[in-house]
């Protein structure tokens, strides 16, 4: 894409993922929409993105970690700003052993709404691009 | 391609695109299975998808304007007449400025919106029974309580009442504008912590809700009752043993006004009768249910000099005040300014004003007065319907009312609330009582359903110049009875023992009273002139601590449940010290932690000890502590923890062999228990009646308390080395979330002190504001409360006194004498200004 090495392709495709999720939920809430809104990213992503040098496993992990980043970014950023108090008072409310897990479970709920988008735009993909991508097929009777 | 190729590559497509259709399929079904499980309450569980969101739930926290990182210096806002300017200190003080009272109010209402909104709205719901339709069912028995003890009625009548005041009526209004000016703001994405837990939003402030709060501080402060449980120790008693042990005068020491026999009064207590009521508990079994309600050992200490005795040449008062340590505090710090008043203190969310604190001239104090204003009375019903009960010789009827209980995500609950005209019967017999100590079947009168003008007597201290305007300040003042100690520049210091005490005779209403019989009635009331108070002492100085207010000759009956005298001794004691204090002597007074019960006691648990020789090396290394302590409850004291352990067990071994259980019965006080000990140690209350042959003197039992207590203190801190069994890791403090949310509270805190020493930490109660005013041509002020100014949990400020708090570091106050003047601590200003 724009880097000759694969993994630097990735990490950036995964940046702009993360870029997209971060500002499409923060202006979606802004306007007091859903909180799933990284559902739609990811579906797009899924639906579109098409490149024979990621792999299943690779999609799925530049989706996961790009929702992760999205949503913890954002949660460590209002922790930081008071000390880490609000992560602590999550896990205490929550019966967490320690605080750290306020994170884990926030970055959890948000890669797995977003990878289930990812799966379900692959999926559509792939039931649709026959549809839209196969070149007519040209028959030789003589089975040549 | 070939024909065939062709074919199998169409059939290779369409297994793709069936293979995916499933995975679709089954995607999609598993999304919409998590969203749906993400986006509903699960129990007490919010939302979690909505709850985790960066951008939504409780990472979202709400912005403050008073934090030094807010850029935002000038709110406008509907319903000022004109500006209004704040300073705020780095610990969020704010210092109010306003050109009128009304905007004063106004910007205060707003204050305690913004910082401690939810705390407000839960203490009002609770008074009103609403506490299930934010919580659940898990509050129904709370709400079923409030609403039968009758105080959302006692609070609109409260209410209403104050509004017939112009000073309060202005104060009120204002204040209720300023906090709507808030909520009417409120950005719902940025909601308390609490709100969001609890899916709850913020509800429009009614002026009845300062009624409500009032009525919470009554039932905090004077909804304690013991009738029940006496009564029934009476019942286990004969009748010499039970005026032996509970006599009605209690001749204890340093009450707190002593006249021996001069009271300027002609008045007397009425007689009583000549037949003793014995009421039929046979209906109120016990329940071994946790002890919840008002906290009976809620007091305080305060003491003042006057100028002679002090080092300024000027009055020093002191006041620290006792409650349930929560976070946040009960208590907002503030100083208000307008040209009619400048006073600085603590003040109770949810009303206007300061409770307590000072001014440029005087400066108050409160402790809690303990009376028994609560009374039950038993009623004989006409049949089995219960809907008329007899009085004297009339049949008199039941009036009954039918309320819902709201319940979240639930069906509302019925209730019936009945009432009499002594006041209402709280618990039917076929219900269960969420306190031990509140009978069933019963009638209540408790002073604190009177509807009283109690916001008028602060308001006009915050205003008050001298001790005489302290008087005419206390006029308005009936409930909770609180011993008032009132200081001024002009050198005068005076204590008042400040309430609306019932008229009954001796004795009265101590047990359940006959509800059939008008000799058990209230006779009116004491007149306001023959309370107990003093002024001017010639000592120097005047002091409370929840002790006996009067000594035997005071002509009326108060009351026979007080706090123990011996912070009230300690505290004597100091002060009669031939010496002039300074206000750091009474900081450093604040934290005593000499245990008089100690003093008096440990040589006698000595003496008892020398003949025990059969003592392990574990009972002898905690029995050298004890001989080298110097009765001081301090952190690191190892007998401090082995005496409170002993005697708490030798209390409990005295008097259950007489009394089964102390939750059910009333156990003697603890200065009776003392008495014995130490002046007849031969007493028959020593003996065990199990051990035919043998009688038992106190000598022996206190070796076998001892024994078991060392045991009782090795399961707690598993070990036999004596050395870790400091009192602070024993007796730590905990502070409670104020809605008892667990996770919002604090962790163990180390402290020192008990409930009798003057550094009174129990547990989970202890001092929620600390104060020392020395009083001169400009007041210089020291205090601290345990908590912080934010009810934000996720806030810097919630909690970031506490550690000041537990070391007694009370922090100078910044008193300010006008808006251009700016404190050590000022870290910035706004102003507050008249939307156009």
């Amino acid at each position: 894409m724009f880097f000759k090495n694969q993994s630097q392709n990735f990490l950036f495709e995964g940046f702009l993922l993360f870029s997209v999720m971060l500002s499409l939920s923060y202006f979606t809430s802004a306007a007091d929409g859903p909180w799933w809104i990284l559902v739609v990213p990811a579906f797009f992503y899924g639906a579109f993105r098409e490149d024979p040098k990621i792999s299943t496993r690779t999609g799925f992990l530049i989706v996961a970690l790009a929702a992760t980043g999205a949503w913890l970014l954002p949660a460590f950023y209002q922790d930081a700003w008071v000390g880490f108090r609000i992560s602590l008072r999550i896990s205490n409310v929550a019966h967490l052993p320690l605080r750290i897990f306020s994170y884990v479970i926030t970055g959890f709920i948000g890669s797995l709404v977003a990878t289930l988008g990812w799966i379900i735009g692959k999926n559509v993909r792939e039931i649709v691009k026959p549809y839209l991508t196969e070149a007519p097929l040209r028959v030789n009777r003589r089975g040549d | 391609m070939t024909e065939l190729d062709s074919q199998l590559h169409q059939k290779s497509i369409k297994q793709i695109q069936a293979r995916s259709v499933i995975k679709l399929m089954l995607a999609m079904l598993v999304l919409g299975f998590v969203l749906g499980a993400l986006n509903r309450p699960w129990g007490s569980i919010p939302p979690l998808g909505w709850a985790l969101s960066p951008f939504d739930g409780l990472w979202l926290r709400p912005k403050s304007v008073f934090s030094s990182s807010s850029k935002q210096n000038k709110i406008l806002l509907n319903g000022l007449q004109s500006q209004v300017s704040i300073q705020i200190d780095s610990d969020q003080i704010k210092h109010v400025f306003a050109e009128n009272d009304e905007d004063l109010y106004f910007a205060q209402g707003w204050i305690h919106a913004s910082e401690r909104l939810w705390q407000m709205e839960f203490l009002t719901r609770a008074v009103s029974g609403r506490l299930a339709e934010v919580m659940g069912e898990k509050a129904i028995p709370i709400d079923k309580m409030f609403l039968k003890l009758g105080l959302a009625t006692a609070a609109k009548e409260t209410t209403d009442l104050m509004l017939q005041d112009r000073l309060v009526a202005t104060a009120l209004n204002a204040y209720t504008r300023g906090v709507n000016a808030f909520i009417s703001d409120i950005d719902l994405k940025r909601l308390p912590f609490e709100y969001k837990l609890l899916g709850q939003k913020p509800e429009v402030w009614s002026v009845n809700n300062a009624g409500l709060l009032i009525k919470f501080m009554a039932f905090s402060l004077s909804g304690s009752s013991f009738d029940l449980p006496l009564s029934r120790t009476k019942a286990t008693l004969s009748k010499s043993d039970f005026d032996e042990l509970f006599p009605i005068k209690l001749s204890e020491p340093e009450p707190v006004i002593s006249k021996s026999g001069s009271w300027q009064t002609l008045g007397r207590a009425p007689p009583a009768p000549l037949i003793d009521f014995k009421p039929d508990l046979t209906a109120m079994e016990s329940h071994p249910i946790e002890k919840t309600g008002a906290h009976p050992e809620n007091g305080s200490n305060n003491w003042a000099i006057s100028g002679k005795r002090s080092t300024t040449g000027m009055p020093i008062l002191s006041n620290d005040i006792h409650l349930n340590l929560t976070l946040p505090s009960l208590w907002y710090e503030i100083q208000l300014t307008s040209p009619t008043q400048n006073v600085y203190g603590i003040s109770l969310p949810g009303a206007p004003g300061v409770i307590l604190g000072f001014n440029e001239k005087l400066a108050w104090a409160v402790t809690n007065a303990e009376t028994d204003v609560l009374d039950w009375f038993q009623l004989r019903f006409r049949d089995e319907n219960k809907g008329e009960y007899l009085f004297e010789k009339d049949w008199r009827p039941v009036i009954s009312r039918e309320v819902n209980i709201q319940v979240k995500n639930q069906k509302s609950v019925p209730l019936t609330l009945r009432q009499t005209h002594f006041g209402p019967i709280v618990y039917e017999e076929d219900e269960s009582p969420i306190s031990p100590k509140i009978p069933k079947g019963l009638a209540m009168r408790w002073a604190g359903l009177e509807a009283t003008n109690a916001l008028k007597t602060f308001l006009l201290l915050n205003r008050a110049s001298t001790v005489a305007d302290c008087q005419t300040a206390l006029e308005n003042y009936y409930n909770p009875a609180q011993n008032f100690l009132c200081a001024d520049n002009s050198n005068s210091i005076a204590l008042w023992h400040m309430g609306r005490f019932p008229m009954r005779w001796q004795g009265q209403g101590r047990t359940i009273s006959d509800g059939t019989s008008k000799q058990y009635e209230w006779n009116g009331y004491i007149s306001r002139s023959d309370v107990p108070k003093g002024k001017n002492p010639d000592k120097g100085f005047l002091s409370s601590a929840n002790q006996n207010p009067t000594d035997d000759s005071y002509p009326f009956y108060l009351g026979w449940w007080y706090g123990p005298p011996f912070r009230a001794m300690r505290i004597n004691e100091i002060l009669s010290e031939k010496r002039k204090f300074s206000p750091g002597d009474f900081i450093k007074m604040q934290m005593d932690t000499l245990s008089v019960p100690a003093r008096m006691l440990t040589p006698v648990l000595l003496q008892s000890m020398e003949s025990f020789a059969e003592l392990s090396p574990v009972e002898k290394a905690a029995l050298a502590e004890l001989k080298k302590w110097d009765f001081h409850f301090s952190e690191n004291s190892v007998a401090a923890t082995v005496f409170h352990s002993w005697y708490r067990e030798t209390e409990r071994n005295i008097w259950s062999k007489y009394l089964p259980d102390p939750v059910t019965h009333f156990y003697p006080r603890a200065w009776t228990t003392i008495q014995l000990i130490i002046k007849k140690p031969n007493s028959k209350w020593f003996d065990d009646p199990t051990t035919k042959n043998v009688r038992e003197v106190f000598s022996d039992i206190a070796k076998i308390n001892f024994r078991k207590a060392i045991q009782e203190i090795i399961s707690t801190f598993k070990t036999h080395d004596v050395r870790k069994w400091t009192w602070s890791e024993f007796h730590p403090n905990e502070f409670d979330h104020i809605g008892k949310i667990p996770g919002l509270g604090s962790g163990l805190i180390s402290t020192a002190g008990v409930d009798w020493t003057i550094l009174a930490n129990q547990g989970k109660h202890g001092p929620v504001w600390k104060q020392v005013v020395a009083l001169g041509k400009k007041p210089r002020a020291w205090g601290v409360y345990p908590g912080g100014q934010s009810g934000d949990p996720t806030s810097p400020n919630y909690d970031n006194f506490i550690q000041a708090w537990s070391s007694g570091n009370l922090k100078e106050l910044s008193f300010l004498s006008s808006k251009l003047e700016q404190g050590p601590r000022h870290m910035k200003s706004i102003t507050l200004e008249k939307a156009q």
